[in-house]
């Protein structure tokens, strides 16, 4: 029991695992939006590679936090510890990605109002929605509410947490020299 | 059969659950708002390309996530509501399932690639089928870790207990 104590207390902050992985996968997010959003201003179209290449991968970021984790030293790992770097470096990958896509509008001022444009026409020349939604579409995409906006960075963090959670406990698998027995 | 890491196990549960329910999108619920702009599609924004033509629709809908997206996260959740069933039949000692998931992701790769080349087009219910695969091998990884099987031994052995455990 005290030996199994001393090695939960050994064990090394996961912070900088959590903080890399998610800041790596925070930036591959916000490039393939970034990407994607150039590819549907000059195209009026959205790519389906750049889409398809990009789809899920943002749930990595818990399975390699889990990865440079278990490198930094000779411990065991439970699920449930690789649950929560998992989770973190979810969340802290959706925070940096929408913090990345911020810079990039400081930058490049013109690309929002390009990328707002551009999915304006994308919903006009969509014959499968409706005439009232498209309205309501393009009037949202003019003026986004605050509330809409927060509710939904909250939502995208939590998502991005629980996917990256269950990658997490899968680095733990994957990685991880000997489970804690409960 | 008993059960360790409860509190986990159904942590899990709920979550994928949740995750499942939401990535179905707005049209499940009927929502009368354009889907572009409904909450679920932009909480699934950073992890999926949601391109309606590669969804399923529900009531005019689009889904918040892409089929086979879909399909990893309903495998992972058939997976992981079967996990007890794994541990009766004391699957974890008989298969390595690592090795089954890193194959079928092999496959999914396989599909998506040979879809972009264009050597053939993969459909909604193949993506979903494939993923559905993913997804179920990546949950019975777990096999063995959340619940153990009691063997109790007969014949010269009578009475020995042997818990399954990995």
């Amino acid at each position: 029991m005290e030996e199994s104590q001393q090695q939960i207390g050994s064990l090394p902050s996961y912070w900088n695992s959590v903080i890399i992985a998610g800041a790596i996968f925070g930036l591959i997010s916000a490039i393939g939006q970034l990407v994607g959003g150039y590819v549907l201003i000059n195209t009026g179209e959205q790519s389906n590679i750049i889409n398809v290449g990009f789809c899920l991968i943002g749930a990595f970021a818990g399975f390699t936090a889990l990865w440079h984790y278990n490198d930094l030293g000779d411990f065991s790992m439970s699920l449930g510890r690789g649950a929560l770097i998992g989770f973190l470096a979810g969340a802290v990958a959706a925070l940096l990605s929408m913090g990345f896509v911020w810079i990039w509008k400081l930058i490049d001022p013109s690309y929002e109002q390009a990328f707002k444009q551009a999915n304006i026409a994308m919903i006009e020349n969509d014959g499968s929605i409706p005439d009232e939604w498209k309205q309501m579409s393009i009037d949202m995409i003019h003026d986004p509410s605050l509330m809409m906006t927060i509710l939904t960075s909250i939502g995208g963090i939590v998502f991005m947490g629980v996917l990256n959670m269950l990658t997490g406990m899968l680095g733990v698998k994957v990685f991880g020299k000997k489970e804690e027995k409960f | 059969m008993s059960n360790r890491q409860t509190n986990l196990y159904l942590l899990v549960l709920v979550s994928i659950s949740g995750v499942i329910l939401v990535g179905l999108g707005g049209g499940l619920f009927n929502q009368q708002s354009p889907w572009q702009i409904q909450w679920q599609h932009e909480a699934f924004s950073n992890l999926c390309h949601q391109n309606p033509a590669r969804s399923f629709w529900i009531n005019g809908q689009p889904m918040a996530v892409c089929s086979r997206c879909l399909g990893i996260y309903a495998g992972f959740g058939i997976g992981w509501l079967t996990l007890p069933l794994y541990a009766i039949a004391n699957m974890a000692e008989k298969w390595n399932f690592k090795k089954v998931a890193m194959a079928i992701v092999l496959i999914n790769i396989f599909d998506i690639v040979g879809n972009i080349l264009g050597f053939w087009e993969n459909t909604l219910v193949s993506r979903l089928a494939l993923g559905c695969m993913m997804g179920m091998s990546a949950a019975l990884i777990f096999s063995g870790d959340f619940f153990k099987t009691i063997i109790k031994s007969k014949g010269n052995h009578y009475g020995r207990v042997t818990a399954t455990d990995r």
